[in-house]
């Protein structure tokens, strides 16, 4: 026999483990920031950090279909009479939820593995360079490239300028994933080739390097969709309140109480919806932040050099006290799904991907060569 | 049965750990393998781009012939014995290389310091590309050192850590430790590399 206390505990269990793994992550990301050996150590860290992530993603997930669960039974039982019958809605309800977040999921990987590094380039209005084309500092900027290339083991990427962005940044991106046809691309503002030297653009190069080394492309395409996808299930309460009031205006009176049930059911989806997008959201950008941290520390390894990083983590610091505006925000729009994969924090948000340049710096002074 | 349904977890198990580790093994040697064969390119890239450099000098520096000589001639020994290394790769001879690299070195160095009294040269679009060329060239060398030695670091480390030293030491090819390439000049002398920068 279900009784209300027993949904309470139920609740109250839920809310105990979310306060655990609250606590947990906090314990997680926490630890021994004021790591002092070599940038392999420094590596080992991020690694380990974004490992447990992972699985507290993972757990996280599972606490809100549970609650999302509980909740379904909870407003079934309370619709209807008939406990079996209740439970059988409840069951399928969530057997829906799930399929409904799986086919998002994967509509969304869909969308986005589409986006070929030549969209890319036309939205952001970016220009190729190859050997035949280039101007001084490009080709200072190609050799670079080739440099670090070797400097990482990896295959040489396709280099794009951002002509008219004169804030300072640069991003990677790749198409194919995962296939025989990978292939990346570096894109780097026309405002970072000018303000900063040889070694600063190395550093900034061996950081997107890592970026390409260690799969984050796929690994945030794969982050986006799931929000994605828990924002689908407040789309799916949205609809269902939307219906449900346009039977309210032609109601009849022995149906009203289904016609709360369905308003409360669709409000709790809603609700679920968005606490899973927060939560992703928040897992996402602490994922983002410890990736930036091990690109960081690889750009170290790659270049050997960690003040060509730092003087240009510097550089924008400077830049951005100074004419009071941050430099490296991008102004184009069509910029903003791609905010994750720039260099320094392309837009400012409340969930931020990048950490602060002052705690990046304050990491790259403690690493040892 | 459950102990059957068991059993044949854990030798599922065994063979997906067995298989994992013998992939990762190969990746990583073949990353250093791969390492290796890199700075052998960009050593050839260097010794290809420096006659391209005196052709240019040669027009200004007419009266330095005897320091672009010996830039030439520090480039030809050092090319012929990269050629024979590539036949036989015996300590000799990568010691000998070590030297004739270092010498081909202080040559270049020699013609950085001459380059410096003549402006218009410096100042000559395709002197200032080639030189860019060249130090990209150097860095390209050492980053190639760096990455042979820092996958070979990797694979040495996995292939000695517990459980993959078990699976390595069932195998032939993973049985010697690959070496690090030591640097023949000190620490100190590789930061004063012939960067000709304009």
């Amino acid at each position: 026999m279900w009784e209300i206390h027993s949904f309470s505990s139920y609740f109250l269990n839920i809310l105990l483990c979310a306060f655990a793994l609250f606590l947990f992550t906090k314990i997680i990301l926490g630890k021994s920031v004021e790591t002092k050996g070599d940038f392999f150590e420094h590596q080992r860290l991020a690694k380990k950090k974004v490992k447990w992530l992972y699985i507290i993603f993972i757990v996280t997930l599972i606490l809100i279909f549970v609650t999302a669960y509980g909740i379904l039974l909870f407003t079934m039982l309370i619709a209807m009479t008939d406990h079996e019958e209740s439970m059988l809605f409840a069951t399928i309800g969530g057997v829906i939820l799930i399929f409904v977040v799986i086919i998002a999921y994967f509509i969304n990987i869909f969308k986005l593995s589409k986006n070929s590094i030549n969209n890319i380039a036309k939205e952001l209005n970016a220009e190729e360079l190859s050997k035949n084309n280039v101007i001084a500092n490009e080709e200072i900027l190609l050799n670079i490239v080739e440099e670090m290339a070797i400097a990482s083991q990896m295959k040489m990427p396709r280099i794009f300028v951002i002509r008219d962005e004169t804030s300072i940044n640069a991003m990677c991106s790749g198409e194919y994933l995962g296939t025989y046809k990978e292939r990346f691309a570096i894109f780097v503002t026309q405002g970072a080739l000018d303000s900063f030297n040889r070694d600063e653009l190395q550093g900034v190069i061996g950081h997107e390097f890592s970026h390409i080394f260690h799969d984050d492309v796929e690994l945030n395409m794969k982050l986006i969709s799931i929000i994605f996808a828990m924002n689908c299930i407040s789309m799916i309460g949205h609809s269902m309140l939307k219906g449900a009031f346009k039977n309210t205006s032609r109601s009849s009176k022995n149906k009203s109480e289904g016609k709360v049930a369905i308003l409360v059911l669709s409000l709790m989806i809603i609700l679920i919806g968005f606490i899973g997008s927060i939560f992703s959201q928040i897992i996402q950008s602490a994922i983002s932040r410890q990736k930036e941290f091990l690109a960081d520390a690889s750009s170290v390894q790659y270049t050997r050099n960690p003040d060509g990083i730092k003087n240009a983590l510097r550089k924008i610091g400077q830049y951005t006290t100074q004419e009071q505006k941050n430099q490296s925000h991008i102004s184009n729009k069509n910029a903003t799904p791609y905010a994750h994969m720039f260099f320094l924090p392309s837009f400012s948000t409340l969930f931020a991907t990048h950490p602060s340049i002052k705690e990046r710096l304050k990491r790259l002074q403690n690493i040892k060569l | 049965m459950v102990n059957f349904i068991i059993g044949i977890l854990i030798i599922i198990a065994i063979a997906a750990f067995i298989i994992t580790t013998y992939n990762k093994l190969v990746m990583f040697l073949n990353r250093s393998q791969n390492a290796f064969s890199q700075i052998d390119v960009q050593l050839k890239r260097r010794y290809d781009l420096i006659p391209n450099l005196v052709e240019v000098a040669k027009k200004y520096m007419k009266h330095e012939e005897e320091t672009l000589i010996k830039v030439i001639e520090a480039r030809n020994e050092a090319k012929s014995i990269l050629d024979s290394v590539a036949k036989d790769a015996s300590n000799v001879k990568i010691n000998q290389l070590g030297k004739a690299e270092s010498f081909l070195e202080s040559a270049l160095g020699k013609l950085n310091v001459t380059l410096e009294s003549y402006p218009e040269l410096k100042a000559n679009e395709n002197m200032k590309q080639l030189s860019e060329e060249l130090a990209s060239s150097e860095n390209k060398i050492a980053f190639a050192r760096q990455a042979y030695n820092d996958s070979v670091m990797n694979y040495n480390t996995y292939k000695q850590s517990f459980p993959a030293n078990m699976v390595a030491s069932y195998f032939k090819r993973f049985k010697k430790d690959l070496l690090l390439l030591t640097f023949n000049e000190s620490s100190e002398k590789l930061n004063e590399t012939p960067k000709i920068s304009f």
